[in-house]
């Protein structure tokens, strides 16, 4: 739909005409996503009606007021990396938060102020110069931290230190979809700084998020606060070349493969192991993702997998653990109570220099920037998506429960070819909070050039499979599962309309459930 | 290849942004993580990489009903530097975007759409062989009087080719002087073309006019042949670049090595043929120009396509060789700088392979002069933060945009060619 | 019907009192609230109960003010703003619904006080986050859902933890349940039955009611029980001491300490909250005061789980290795008071009676607030030249800092200890500080009582969202009515 002329004029007094577009050109490349969530689709969404390239909070506003006035709707996103960035219908207004990248470090306080594209990964290299890691997501070191705090979801492997990333903004500023500024916490008290976003009194946080966001439905945040945590090392530094670059020694560090033949074994170890707090980074993952991340083109994928080396080493899912402590002491106990643990429990460690430099910088850079999940996530394919169930509850009902069912459910779109066929058991997992919950989700690769190939149906089966079977509240993240508890579900759409009284925010979810008519 | 021929690559985009940063492995700075300039300046995706393989996916599906200017700026205001390639391909198996871009401008100057202002270039390369349309007998003033060998007229160890920028501004005659002395007193036979050098064509490569590339490239191929040499020497990374990369994957070979200037000095040096005995106090950082670096890696003719290797499993048939950039120039003259006494070198934390582009290239400085400052005064900014007082390059291009750039935003950065420091220090 | 009667019949008669001396209970506290007896008090066993009595306010067009704890109280959260108010008085909920080793979880109703539940918890080897030394009557969940700090800032990933699941009766008299617990299974059984234990703190898509409800001192509903995440107990722990003139240098310590995950319990306090900790009476109190130095930094160092002994070793070493570092004396014994004594008395231990902040003089009015930890110190000696420039005592102020958020927040209590018949006069001096400190950035994250007019005016965006929230929840306005920033029916 062509935006209005009206419409681009005040957008363009708003921002400058630099910073507004309607050319085709333009909104055809907001358009194309063949990434995260996109086998669900195809890599063609819909077009936005324009591009806005907002400089600062009063200019977002400024757009979210225009799009009331001229009954757009608007859907911001910071680097784009998932479908969920892309406009879910065509009077859309996408703003592109690229020229909004500032971090600003508090010190000593020791939190960060982050607007929307500053990425996780620039943050850790920053943050690390002043003795801190934020919380990465597992996307990669080139998501933003702020999207995954507030919009998203916010996973990574290093949770089990830092939790997933609801946890983690400290004041928050926030366009809401009527156009006002809305900021949480400490900010507004004069003086106090950005260091806290609860209250004063009742918490809106809660109306921001729950352990999925809105995806963009809930307006546009500007800037957050976000914890940091102690990195005890030196700064992160790696040497050579793209793609195996080296990391450079890593003082009291210790990272290791570790897998199990035993599910409920694999389950004791890591109840205990979260006890233990030794953790500062866990992910589970299938020989296929690892060779994924290891392959530079996919014949050599091809090979790999042919050959079936790092099969015969991890038949089933393999965990990466990796801590850096404070002490020699502290190294000691660590290593102690780990091989303790894992001994105990029948499980079979793995260094992994022993299958090679790459394999040891897969897990490193993995367990400190996240810089290799993602490509395990959905190389060599493209299109990627996660079979449901994916879950946040305790390790048992993830382990025990949610990945057979995710098997189950994958297992028959390989045998049909809807899917790729990367082994049954692909499962990305990882640890919160030194084990108080987990996280696990089923990657699903699907490559479009392939006739037979189709995903969608995969996640809805997925997510009738996890309503069927009581697996996890995460679950609710699909208007399938609002039906399901409605008595929590219809508070979150009054919500919605409360604050987005003229439904103009894009909300996928919301476009969604109007699609399935839940 | 053309555009077309793409499809597989072009929708394989996953969007991810690595063309944005440079390797997240290697950044050291917030300030200093970028690594496009277009994206940098323009800032809507469209600009990068990713957004010019969606461009050219709607292309050839046929999803856009005109070319308009945006796009044209879209696919025209990037320097072709490479940059985005590099790191694309840390990540992504299926994509090329270097290629991707390059197919783009010449699918849209095949359809008429190409940038007035790079006519201007073209007619000149057409007319008079070179990119500024200089009368073509001037080409050779520059030498005169050095007692060069005239290739058309005598066999010679070394060719020179001096490229477009070097025969054309004056500026830089001296610099070409000190190299023809240090090349001289290496005792080899050294001739040039003269008037009757040509382009490259690597501007025109770059521009989206395909043919007009192929006649020039022709045209050095058998001008390099008839003159015997066994080297062909030149001080301009546009040139190395193309020499390096683009003939041999258009399928043309220069039936001589290709090296750059920086690579016959360290050669010298290394020979022990060239003493650096003179003190030259400066602190120094070092600009890698992109032809001479990832650019500058030898390219590779593939002639395949995009097959199924299995189920959802595709990838290029026959295997295509992974360009990195890494094997490109960029040892050459770091070594150079610490072998003269005196100079004190420091890193800016862009660089080699993942170096931000000084702005010159792909038809930018021709077409899209805020983009070139934009992009010069930014490296600029980053020599500035390693507290080097000078910029040292070994691109024509590079120096010139530099120096244009610090008229317009002022600045105490010296820029100098690296044959410059090494004339110093050999006392001449 | 009356009230009374309607109320009798949802909890039976002898649970629905109007008795004026209860009521008077109810009516004032130990805070600048202003007196104001409720009309009823109804008790109610369960959480059908609980739904019961929402409706009928909504019905009747009640006032519910929902009360966890017992006595003494100290915010006027639980003090009537409005006339004819019903006091739901949760005390007889009290069952501890389910302990969970394996997944470090339980599940307690809203009389479960934090004795009751360490007791239960022992046996599985488990531990509750305490706040420091609490009242013995102390809800558990009156603690947790008005954000109260927990002594062990290492667990403290958020300020609404150690909170997981909850279920509330919301304000329109239906019920949500949050976070693990809030499905896609109606029932926890069926939750558990597929290893679910309502650990989850966040909540499904984007809304999640447990923190709106958080801080809000019941305006948005009743809690009738929340599932919250507890942690092994020690199998060695052993407690040490710093000391400082002041509290900067033991906040930076403290922060350090946090930061190497070395310490278990990690605070600072004054003197005065040290000896009324420990001692009962005011001249034992006085006299452990005089040993003491004025500030001092207690951490605990604790071994548990696998290889317990061998954690507790290395964390005691490097411990004091820090404190070396740091040119801090670092000592188990502090003023005679040992640090085993100080374990058996105060770590996981609530206090014994009299309340430790109404020992020395019969009363105590809290003014406490947020700052970063680095700011903590400052704003100490801000209040305290304060009190000494208005004519209270610095030395009658009791002083707790104690982090959060892992170290992004700290909690800043001054404890004005103060006669009973002299604290009304401590008024404009309490809020004469409270201003200043607010001011100042000193951040008022739960503005109880007169603090609201203080804080709100500055959030108007927030009150008025928050207040389209209270709509969204509590349609005809019964939950605790004029509270915060909320309007009065």
């Amino acid at each position: 739909m062509a935006i209005p002329l009206e419409a681009k004029k005040a957008l363009e007094e708003a921002l400058g005409a630099e910073n507004i577009s309607d050319d085709p050109g333009v909104i055809e490349t907001y358009s194309h996503m063949n990434g995260l969530g996109s086998a669900a689709s195809g890599y063609w969404w819909a077009r936005p009606a324009a591009v806005a390239l907002p400089g600062s909070t009063e200019e977002v506003q400024k757009v979210v007021k225009i799009c009331n006035e001229f009954g757009l709707r608007f859907k911001a996103h910071s680097t784009g990396w998932i479908c969920c960035a892309l406009a879910t219908s065509k009077n859309c207004v996408l703003l592109d938060m690229r020229r909004m990248d500032g971090l600003e470090f508090v010190e000593p306080e020791g939190y960060v102020i982050t607007e929307p594209y500053a990425t996780a990964g620039e943050t850790q290299v920053e943050a690390m110069k002043l003795g801190y890691t934020p919380h990465l997501v597992g996307a990669g070191p080139n998501a933003s931290n702020l999207a995954s705090a507030t919009s998203m979801q916010g996973t990574g492997g290093n949770s089990v230190r830092t939790s997933m990333n609801e946890r983690n903004p400290l004041a928050i500023e926030w366009v809401l979809p009527s156009g006002e500024i809305l900021r949480l916490g400490s900010v507004d008290t004069p003086n106090a700084g950005w260091f806290c976003g609860d209250g004063p009194g009742p918490s809106l946080r809660g109306m921001m998020r729950g352990a999925v966001g809105n995806i963009g439905g809930n307006g546009v945040f500007t800037k957050i606060a976000l914890k940091l945590y102690p990195w005890y090392g030196p700064p992160y530094e790696c040497e050579g070349h793209p793609p195996f670059f080296k990391t450079k020694e890593l003082p009291l560090s210790f990272v290791r493969y570790v897998s199990w033949d035993d599910r409920d074994q694999e389950c004791d170890a890591l109840y205990r192991l979260g006890e233990t707090e030794i953790l500062d980074y866990t992910n589970r993952w299938s020989a296929s993702a690892l060779m994924s991340s290891l392959a530079t083109t996919n014949q050599e994928y091809r090979e790999m997998k042919e050959k079936g080396d790092l099969h015969k080493v991890f038949p089933n899912g393999y965990w990466t653990f990796f801590f850096n402590a404070s002490s020699k002491r502290q190294y000691d106990y660590n290593v102690k109570v780990f091989e303790h643990v894992i001994n105990d429990t029948g499980g079979v460690i793995v260094d992994p220099k022993d299958l090679g430099d790459p394999a040891y910088e897969v897990a490193v850079q993995n367990a400190v920037r996240s810089q290799w999940i993602a490509k395990s996530a959905y190389m060599p394919t493209g299109a990627n998506t996660g079979v449901p169930p994916l879950t946040y509850e305790t390790i048992d009902q993830c382990l025990k429960y949610a990945l057979d069912e995710t098997i189950d459910v994958k297992k028959e779109w390989i045998e049909t070819n809807k899917v790729y066929n990367d082994g049954e058991d692909n499962a990305y997992a990882c640890l919160d909070e030194n084990g108080h919950f987990l996280h696990v989700e089923h990657a699903c690769h699907a490559d479009y050039a392939e006739p037979e190939a189709e995903a969608l149906g995969i996640i809805f089966k997925g997510y009738g499979r996890a309503l069927e079977k009581n697996l996890g509240a995460a679950y609710m993240s699909m208007p399938a599962g609002w039906s399901k508890r409605k008595e929590y579900s219809n508070y979150m759409v009054a919500i919605q309309r409360m604050i987005d009284p003229n439904r103009t925010a894009d909300s996928m979810l919301t476009n969604l459930a109007e699609l399935t008519g839940a | 290849m053309a555009l077309i021929d793409y499809h597989y690559e072009m929708s394989h985009c996953h969007r991810c942004s690595y063309c944005k940063f440079i390797p997240f492995q290697l950044i050291k700075s917030k300030r200093f993580s970028y690594l496009c300039p277009s994206i940098s300046l323009r800032n809507f995706h469209s600009f990068s990489a990713g957004g010019r393989a969606a461009l050219g996916l709607a292309v050839v599906e046929g999803r856009l009903d005109e070319y308009t200017d945006m796009m044209k700026q879209i696919v025209f205001e990037c320097t072709m530097c490479g940059a985005c390639q590099v790191q694309c391909r840390t990540f992504n198996f299926n994509l090329n975007p270097i290629e991707v871009m390059q197919a783009l401008r010449t699918h849209f100057v095949e359809q008429g759409e190409m940038m007035p202002e790079h006519m201007f270039v073209i007619e000149g390369l057409k007319r008079e062989d070179n990119v500024f349309g200089e009368p073509k007998k001037h080409r050779g003033d520059w030498a005169e009087g050095l007692g060069l060998k005239d290739i058309s007229r005598e066999k010679v160890d070394v060719l020179l080719h001096v490229g477009c920028r070097m025969s054309f501004d004056d500026e830089f005659w001296p610099i070409l002087k000190m190299a023809v002395e240090i090349m001289k007193s290496a005792g080899l036979s050294v001739g040039i073309a003269g008037a009757e050098e040509s382009c490259c064509g690597g501007r025109a490569l770059e521009m989206g006019f395909e043919g007009v590339f192929q006649n020039f490239a022709e045209a050095m191929a058998g001008r390099v042949k008839a003159s015997g040499a066994k080297q062909v020497v030149t001080l301009c990374a546009d040139c190395f670049g193309t020499f390096n990369e683009h003939y041999p994957a258009y399928g043309w070979a220069l039936d001589a090595e290709v090296v750059h200037i920086t690579q016959f000095i360290n050669n010298l040096i290394s020979r022990g043929k060239l003493t650096l005995k003179n003190q030259v106090p400066m602190a120094v950082t070092y600009h890698d120009p992109c032809h001479l670096g990832r650019r500058g890696e030898p390219g590779v003719q593939w002639k395949g396509e995009y097959k199924r290797l299995g189920p959802h499993l595709f990838g290029p048939v026959p295997e295509k060789p992974i360009r990195l950039g890494q094997s490109g120039c960029y040892d050459a003259p770091r070594e150079i700088l610490e072998a003269i006494p005196g100079v004190e070198l420091t890193e800016m934390e862009r660089t080699r392979e993942y170096s931000w582009c000084c702005g010159a290239g792909g038809g930018v400085l021709e077409a899209f002069e805020e983009m070139a400052e934009a992009a010069a005064s930014e490296r600029i900014q980053e020599a500035e933060a390693t507290g080097a007082k000078a910029l040292v390059t070994a691109c024509p291009w590079c120096e010139r945009n530099f120096k244009d750039t610090l008229e317009i935003t002022g600045g105490d950065m010296k820029i100098y060619d690296i044959v410059e420091l090494v004339h110093q220090a050999i006392g001449g | 019907m009356t009230v009374e009667s309607r109320l009798a019949e949802i909890v039976g008669k002898n649970r629905v009192s109007g008795d004026p001396g209860e009521l008077d209970a109810f009516s004032l506290d130990h805070s600048y609230v202003g007196k104001k007896a409720p009309a009823l008090i109804v008790r109610p066993e369960n959480p059908e109960e609980v739904q019961g009595i929402v409706k009928l306010a909504n019905e009747m067009d009640l006032s519910l003010v929902p009360v966890s704890s017992g006595t003494p109280r100290f915010r006027g959260d639980s003090v009537p703003s409005v006339d004819g108010a019903v006091i739901v008085d949760l005390s007889q909920m009290d069952k501890i619904m389910w302990i969970n080793r394996r997944n470090r979880v339980a599940l307690v109703e809203p009389g479960v006080t934090f004795g009751d539940l360490q007791a239960e918890l022992d046996k599985h080897g488990l531990r509750a986050m305490f706040p420091l030394a609490p009242k013995s009557s102390k809800s558990v969940i009156g603690a947790y859902m008005e954000r109260e700090p927990f002594t062990v800032p290492r667990y403290a990933w958020d300020l609404g933890d150690p909170v997981a699941g909850a279920e509330f009766v919301l304000g329109d008299g239906n019920t949500m349940r949050t976070g693990g617990a809030a499905g896609p299974a109606a029932t926890l059984e069926a939750q558990r039955a597929t290893g679910g234990a309502q650990k989850l703190p966040m909540s499904p898509i984007s809304m999640d009611f447990r923190r709106i409800a958080q801080g809000s001192s019941g305006s948005f509903g009743v809690c009738n029980w929340i599932s919250l995440r507890c942690e092994l107990l020690p199998e060695h722990e052993q407690v040490f001491f710093s000391e400082a003139d002041s509290p900067a240098p033991l906040m930076e310590a403290a922060r350090r300490f946090l930061n190497l995950r070395l310490a278990d319990d990690l605070y600072v306090v004054n003197r005065l909250t040290f000896a009324s900790l420990l001692k009962v009476e005011p001249d034992k109190i006085e006299a452990l005061k005089e040993k003491l130095p004025p500030y001092i930094l207690v951490a605990s160092v604790a071994g548990f789980g696998d290889l317990a002994k061998d954690q507790f070793n290395y964390k005691a070493a490097d411990l004091k290795d820090e404190a070396k570092k740091l040119k801090l004396p670092f000592s188990s014994r502090i003023g005679g008071v040992t640090g085993a004594a100080y374990l058996s008395q105060v770590v996981r231990k609530c206090s014994a009676e009299p309340y430790w902040k109404l020992r020395r003089k019969g009363d105590c009015r809290e003014l406490f607030f947020l700052a970063p930890p680095n700011k903590a110190a400052g704003y100490v000696e801000q209040a305290l030249a304060l009190a000494k420039k208005g004519g209270f005592n610095p030395d009658g102020v009791g002083v707790y800092l104690q982090m959060a958020v892992h170290g992004a927040v700290c909690h800043c209590g001054l404890d004005y200890f103060v006669s009973p018949e002299k604290a009304e006069a401590l008024k404009p001096l309490f809020m004469e500080t409270s201003k200043a400190l607010f001011e100042n950035g000193a951040y008022f994250s739960r503005p109880y009582g007169p603090w609201s007019g203080l804080v709100y005016p500055r959030y108007e965006t927030f009150v008025k969202y928050a207040n389209k929230l209270k709509a969204v929840f509590d349609p005809k306005g019964v939950m605790n009515p004029g509270k915060l920033c909320f309007k009065e029916n």
